[in-house]
């Protein structure tokens, strides 16, 4: 069946934040579903060959409709009853955009993929039997007389046994000395350097009531849970009731369950060696079990900024500089590349060009030329957080590691003070989330989640101007949500004729700059490649400089570079060419390059469309569909070891990777629900389709 | 992790193995179709296969393919302590890479490579792409040639993926259990076998849908399909080596499950990801670097044997398949406080197999350790040679796979000092 266009219902009334158009034809989302045959009721002939505006918005918003809704909703909208306005109301207010939708598209890769630093599993307890009852134990066996009775943290009421060298109660921390791991920073017990993971001889046990340990494997599980858990209900609470979002990153509030308490009471624990540890420990059985939104008690002042500081985000990278770089990621969509680097200028700055493991090398980083535009952002960063340890070395925050008095925060390099504020997480949270980027951040992850990057600049700027107004992410969604409205007949986006391009043919190695390729080149490129650049030899010799361009013509590798720069958007810097020119910029590149009408359809496969498949939608998402109608709680049981998960849900395509997760579970969830080979294959056929896969038609 | 968790993962990893699968199928389905269905594909010249092996966190060049005497460097450059180094074909092995001595004749390596950067993120990100200023959403240097297969079922599958960057449009693997999850494709086709007739229709349906619109996710929807119509007929994949530890388990089951989805003809190229990042040794350099160096060269050196001996029409499996191994980022050549090595813009790289010299040494270091300018004719020192970069071979390795490399944005130079 051909891709089409389809026609179902039109609206009444359509209200958007730059005003209102009447009576928008609803047309179907292009992409279509396979007709269905078999003998299960959901899957009767009946089953819609096409995807209407009303299921993809829908799914969108994290809420798949069930059949007999959607079709409410669109004889609702056909006949009058309620505008886009209603639906995309009705969307926006379900819990689902908060805890589903929201959590994928800020922290995907911090998210989904497990914390390795948080919970050291080398402080999971085994068991062995012994004549007078099971003994814990970290490392070795002991003699079962040698046991120790201790009432453990999570069942104050009882007592187990432990072995001697798996209990030390009075160890809180080690010498430098006495471990592999040469710091100069302070080692904690409560670490994976204090764990046993390392080290083949006790050096920490599980301290005082084996507050440190866990007592199966199975509570290794559930605490990693907790981690990721505090993470997605706290984004969930504060987009849910409509506070502005940089509240998730300034609030001392989260919210958590039992587990996660525990995880931070064990945390006062260490930071306060154990004082007061008995109230500690009773607080936890007093915490709900389920998430409850409540403060996190400061150690210090300024000590908590949202989830920066959280479970999840504060340990997930080892270094403070590699954390610094995920809050800046984060919040301000900050990349993390980092090219330019010489063996020559790395030799320059220091013998030992530490990581900030061991010696201040980072100011020198900060300072450096080419190291500037990364270091001056992410070092002079993580002195706000210099009381929470690298994480390797320690997972609470301690009082005398952090700095005292004020320090800046820089944005693009040294050259760009963004403010001055104390050095503490919370005014770093400030101070970063009143910077413009963190509105463009977030917002851009709305605009291209919904919209898609090639939806009008003009509607990526109006979520962007939404969002600004009140910070409120349900707002800018919503927004969006109802331009992919205005958006949905236009998705078919045909395919370019490539051939009309205009170029001279060439017939050597070089590259001819025409007149028209000329004034492209003088007015996006003049800015940095101009009479200083250097000229051009090959790339190895030109890495980290500008180039000159000035020339009539260019060597093919020097065109071939810059095409690619072009574009994969690394060039222009400060990007203000738009898609339109861009695309027109890459497809006049292509003809000037090459010659034969072979070579550029084969160019224009890699330039042009980048082998980018369509968006999808969010993994969790497409794998809870598969299950839809076919069990009471529609997610879906398997633990998918997919990279995918990891991938910023704007940025999700259908790889094949991702086809074939999807596919698998819509096979599995059908043959679970249904005996008979008929009703699985009916089952099938209604889920596996491209629905169940694209977010978007181009 | 700790050795009891790793006990338990792998008690756990090794029941489901057993058990074939974790979900049952409750019915019978229609035979697998055997015939190759999918895109129309390139005519793929160069090797059959191709296998990229990324060592990731930066391996020692002193202790694997560029040692040193302490005669041939500074005072301050940090060696081994027992400093044996294996000669062998006219290549020099550092004493953590000796016991690949025996595949001398098969193995080519480059030394002195500039990577650009001092970051993991964007040295992974450039390895896979094998080009520097790489973006996330560049294509892989694989998904590039993997867009030209014959038989095979897919273009390229990746294995063990455990940094996002090294993600791209034409993903298709398998992540690392322990960060992303314990359940896979392999062992969900398997459990599924019985309804991948219809999961394979039902692709190739859709994948119709949008032929015109999308033919990338026409392609992506068709491997799919290709796969798991292909994978019941394939004999199940058996680790052969059993470690206590994680790491070196992971290494050695993706080492041999490139070169099971090689003996199946089920892809034309694997990215292995290897090591977790283990290799980025910046505490106890010698024996982090020995740990993992010992994992990967006896799985390493299994991959290579059973390539050799595997014949297929004519020639060894090896001969077929063209091996490119290295780095993400080099090691600091000088200790820190903690006995570690921290990051260098600058790796070794080495290759094996398909039109690849055996026995070849480019690129030279100096008395720091440093890459010299090099003829990349002869892979001598040449002043008025280059320092090769990431692009170098990138742009070789299309070559040695007849695909034109200005087409897919590699500008680099040949290394034809490569070649054999």
């Amino acid at each position: 069946m051909p891709i089409r266009l389809t026609p179902l219902v039109s609206f009444g009334r359509v209200s958007l934040g730059q005003g209102s158009f009447a009576r928008v034809s609803l047309v179907a989302v292009s992409l279509l579903a396979v007709a269905c045959s078999g003998k299960a009721k959901e899957d009767s002939d009946d089953a819609p060959t096409s995807i209407s505006v009303v299921e993809s918005l829908s799914l969108l918003a994290g809420n798949p409709l069930s059949d007999e809704e959607r079709e409410r909703w669109e004889i609702k909208l056909r006949e009058g009853e309620a505008t886009a306005d209603d639906f995309v109301d009705r969307l926006v207010t379900d819990k689902a955009l908060g805890r589903i939708i929201a959590p994928n598209l800020l922290f995907s890769p911090y998210l989904n993929v497990k914390n390795y630093y948080a919970i050291p599993s080398g402080y999971t307890l085994s068991t062995f039997k012994s004549p007078s009852g099971p003994i814990h134990y970290l490392r070795n066996h002991c003699e079962p007389d040698a046991a120790i009775a201790v009432a453990p943290w999570w069942d104050l009421s009882t007592t187990v046994k432990v072995c001697p060298d798996s209990y030390s109660p009075e160890r809180w921390s080690l010498a430098v000395t006495e471990h592999s791991y040469r710091s100069e920073m302070p080692l904690s017990c409560d670490s994976q350097v204090g764990s046993p993971e390392k080290e083949d001889k006790a050096l920490c046990g599980c301290g005082p009531n084996l507050y440190r340990c866990l007592p199966d494997f199975d509570a290794y599980s559930r605490m990693q849970e907790a981690l990721s858990s505090e993470l997605r209900d706290t984004t969930a609470y504060i987009v849910n009731s409509e506070q502005p979002l940089k509240e998730l990153f300034t609030t001392e509030y989260s919210m958590r369950g039992r587990d996660a308490e525990a995880l931070y009471q064990r945390r006062a624990i260490s930071a306060t060696q154990g004082v007061d540890i008995k109230a500690r420990l009773k607080s936890i059985s007093r915490w709900p079990e389920e998430p409850f939104w409540g403060r996190r008690e400061p150690l210090f002042p300024g000590q908590h900024a949202g989830v920066l500081t959280g479970l999840q985000l504060m340990t997930w990278a080892p270094d403070r500089r590699q954390r610094q770089r995920l809050f800046m990621e984060v919040m301000w969509c900050s990349g993390r590349d980092s090219f330019g680097a010489t063996t020559e200028k790395i030799f320059e700055i220091s013998n030992s060009p530490n990581l900030a493991f061991t010696s201040d090398s980072w100011e020198l980083l900060a300072n450096t030329e080419v190291c500037t535009n990364c270091h001056a952002r992410l070092d002079y960063g993580f002195q706000f957080f210099k009381g929470y340890p690298d994480a390797r070395a320690g997972t609470h925050f301690m009082e005398t590691e952090a700095r005292s008095g004020s320090g800046p925060l820089y944005g693009d390099n040294i050259n760009d003070l963004r403010g001055e504020t104390r050095l503490t997480p919370a005014s770093f949270a400030q101070l970063a989330t009143e910077q413009p980027e963190f509105p463009e951040c977030i917002a851009s992850h709305i605009s291209n989640y919904v919209l898609g990057p090639a939806a009008p600049k003009a509607q990526h700027q109006e979520v962007l101007n939404e969002f600004t107004k009140k910070g409120i992410f349900r707002d800018a969604f919503r927004l969006a949500l109802l331009l992919r409205f205005k958006n949905s007949s236009k998705l078919d986006k045909p395919v370019p004729d490539r051939s009309e391009v205009a170029g001279a043919a060439q017939t050597g190695t070089d590259v001819a700059i025409d007149t028209e390729l000329r004034t492209a080149v003088d007015e996006y490129c003049q800015d940095c490649h101009d009479n200083e650049g250097i000229a051009f030899g090959s790339v190895a010799e030109s890495y980290g400089k500008a180039v000159y361009l000035g020339e009539s013509t260019w060597s093919k590798e020097l065109a071939v570079r810059a095409l690619e720069q072009v574009a994969y958007l690394n060039m222009p810097r400060n990007d203000e060419l738009a898609q339109p020119e861009r695309e027109a910029l890459v497809a006049k590149l292509i003809t000037s390059i090459w010659p034969a009408s072979e070579d550029r359809k084969r160019a224009h496969e890699y330039y042009s469309d980048q082998f980018r498949p369509l968006p999808s939608h969010q993994l969790d998402l497409a794998l809870a569909m598969a299950h839809q109608g076919l069990s009471d709680e529609a997610t879906s049981e398997r633990a998918w070891g997919s990279v995918e998960r990891s991938i910023y849900s704007d940025q999700l395509v259908i790889s094949p990777g991702y086809a074939a997760v999807v596919a698998l579970e819509i096979a599995a969830a059908c043959t679970e629900a249904h005996a008979e080979l008929s009703d699985q294959v009916a089952c099938m056929k209604k889920r596996l389709t491209i629905k169940a896969l694209a977010r978007l038609s181009n | 992790m700790s050795s009891e968790v790793k006990r338990r993962e792998f008690l756990a990893y090794a029941a489901a193995l057993a058990a074939g699968g974790i979900v049952g199928c409750k019915s019978k389905a229609a035979p697998p179709k055997p015939a190759f269905q999918g895109v129309e594909p390139r005519a793929p010249g160069g090797p059959r296969y191709v296998v990229q092996m990324l060592l990731s966190g930066g391996h020692d060049p002193v202790y694997t393919v560029d040692p040193k005497t302490r005669a041939e460097v500074e005072p301050d450059i940090d060696l081994p302590t027992t400093n044996t180094i294996t000669e062998a074909a006219g290549l020099r092995f550092g004493e953590h890479f000796a016991p690949l001595q025996k595949h001398a004749n098969s193995i080519a390596v480059l030394n002195g490579v500039q990577v650009g950067t001092a970051n993991h993120d964007t040295g992974i990100k450039q390895f896979v792409r094998l080009k520097t200023r790489a973006t996330d959403v560049m294509p892989g240097a694989l998904d590039i040639i993997g867009t030209a297969r014959d038989t095979q079922a897919v273009g390229t599958m990746h294995l063990g993926a455990f940094m996002r960057t090294s993600h791209s449009p034409k993903f298709f693997g398998t992540a690392d259990s322990f960060y992303f999850g314990e359940d896979n494709i392999f062992d969900m086709a398997t459990a599924q076998k019985d309804a991948a007739p219809e999961i394979a229709e039902l692709l190739r349906s859709q994948a119709d849908q949008v032929r015109s619109a999308s033919p990338t996710t026409q392609d992506n929807l068709i491997q799919v399909a290709n796969l798991l119509e292909r994978l019941p007929a394939a004999p199940t994949f058996r680790p052969s080596s059993m470690h206590e530890d994680y790491i070196a388990q992971s290494i050695s089951d993706s080492l041999d499950r490139a070169s099971w989805l090689i003996a199946n003809d089920l892809t034309r190229c694997v990215f292995v990801d290897l090591g977790l990042l283990g290799w980025d040794t910046h505490i106890q350099n010698f024996e982090r670097q020995l740990l993992m160096n010992s994992a990967f060269v006896e799985s390493f050196s299994r991959f290579l044997t059973t390539l050799k001996n595997t014949k297929r029409g004519g020639s060894s499996l090896l001969e077929q398949t063209l091996v490119v191994a290295g780095s993400d980022l080099g090691r600091f050549p000088k200790i820190n406080a903690m006995n570690g090595k921290d990051h260098l813009p600058q790796t070794s790289y080495f290759f094996a197999g398909y039109g690849i010299a055996g026995g070849k040494a480019c690129g030279q270091t100096d008395r720091n350790m440093k890459g010299q300018r090099m003829s990349f004719k002869t892979g001598t020192t040449d002043a008025a040679g280059s320092i090769p970069i990431v692009d170098d071979i990138g742009t070789t390795l299309m070559r040695l796979c007849k695909m034109d490399p200005s087409l897919y944005g590699y500008a680099g130079r040949t290394l034809e000092c490569l070649f054999g």
